[in-house]
């Protein structure tokens, strides 16, 4: 048994049980934010994204035993923000959801580029959610939705 | 399971010395322990803050990259090679580089790891800690070892060029074969041989082949025989 502590959204938080137990399913399961979904299982279709320290990572591969101290953001923590609101509303706007599974996920890697890039160009969009799957969209309104947001959220990034 | 908080490296490395089964934790690799054969009595040691995680070019001329530095921050870095950027974008996907670290990738000794054939063509070494305290390694010489140390930081000349290949059945199935050549010097990742490396493209008639799930060993004999008279017969 191990003792962690970590901010999540905002709040210091404590999680006390396996160091080896997946981020996602500590989130999940332990603090009931199931808006970071698990796909694949093994960090490679991006739907567990999450901000850690304001990195976009995955998070079926980061035990939780790997964040002591670290600053998490989920899409509940990220969907209370303006910048939130903004992506939420530009991926409506620009219909860039269909089944939904992805879209956590690509919003918070689309919060991870407009943090550093507050006006990316589209190439830069594609290299951001490079990480990130989605099977039903084909990409390009989600492409769109988040250049909308840049623009909506102009002096929000 | 526990983790121990080591306050030094070098009490890193004793921890590990004394507990043969510990697992050190830091960056990104997690996920190849979480599928690896871990029983409820492993430990870990929390080397985060014990090891550099700066990229920065010293008097010589030539790079200190910490063992903490993720992928994707050498991706981003101004000062590596492009030979090396290339290595760790075939390591793995945006956000698995931004927990990866370069140390873990070159820790897990894998012999599909993209990085370690990219570092031994180019004949890079890295300062360790050993429970005698600092010595620097080849990574060549330590991928095909079973040593225990504790990787601090590699030294790598930023004016070296060369380039990476991959050779898989799928993009997504690992790797059968990556070559790499950094200067004048070869080097081969063969999966499930050892690694090898020279000064001629030849160096593949010192690897012993194998059927892996990856490839025959004939698939593979024949990728790593031509890769590198074809690339320069370009």
């Amino acid at each position: 048994m191990s003792k962690i502590k970590f901010t999540l959204n905002g709040k210091v938080v404590f999680y006390e049980g396996d160091p080896l137990r997946r981020l996602v399913d500590v989130l999940r399961e332990g603090f009931q934010l199931t808006g970071t979904k698990e796909g694949c299982g093994e960090g490679e279709c991006g739907a567990c994204s999450v901000l850690k320290n304001g990195k976009l990572v995955t998070s079926c591969i980061i035990p939780v035993g790997a964040i002591d101290g670290d600053d998490i953001v989920t899409i509940e923590g990220l969907r209370e923000t303006p910048q939130g609101q903004c992506l939420v509303e530009s991926f409506a706007e620009g219909g860039a959801v269909q089944c939904g599974f992805c879209i956590p996920g690509m919003v918070m890697a689309a919060q991870a580029l407009l943090l550093v890039n507050p006006h990316p160009t589209e190439e830069d969009v594609r290299v951001a959610i490079s990480g990130n799957i989605c099977r039903c969209t084909g990409y390009d309104l989600i492409v769109e939705s988040i250049l909308l947001a840049s623009r909506k959220g102009e002096g929000l990034w | 399971m526990v983790i121990h908080h080591p306050k030094t490296p070098l009490e890193a490395v004793m921890l590990k010395k004394e507990k043969e089964d510990a697992l050190y934790l830091a960056g990104g690799t997690e996920d190849l322990r979480l599928n690896g054969p871990m029983g409820e009595n492993t430990e870990l040691i929390d080397i985060n803050g014990l090891v550099p995680s700066t990229i920065e070019k010293g008097e010589d001329g030539k790079l200190k990259i910490g063992a903490l530095v993720t992928l994707q921050e050498l991706v981003e870095s101004d000062l590596v090679p492009e030979y090396l950027k290339s290595a760790c974008r075939f390591c793995a996907s945006f956000e698995k580089r931004n927990a990866a670290t370069i140390g873990g990738n070159v820790g897990a000794r894998r012999d599909d790891s993209y990085l370690i054939a990219a570092l031994a063509a180019a004949g890079v070494s890295f300062m360790s800690i050993t429970p005698h305290g600092e010595e620097l390694k080849k990574v060549s010489e330590y991928a095909n070892s079973d040593c225990k140390r504790l990787i601090e930081y590699f030294i790598i000349d930023p004016a070296t060029k060369g380039y990476v290949h991959r050779f898989g059945i799928t993009a997504n199935t690992h790797a059968a074969v990556i070559a790499a050549k950094v200067g004048d010097s070869y080097a081969l990742s063969v999966k499930g041989s050892a690694l090898v490396c020279g000064d001629t493209p030849d160096i593949y008639k010192k690897v012993e082949y194998k059927d892996t799930l990856e490839g025959s060993a004939e698939y593979k004999k024949y990728l790593a025989s031509t890769v590198f008279t074809l690339k320069e017969a370009k």
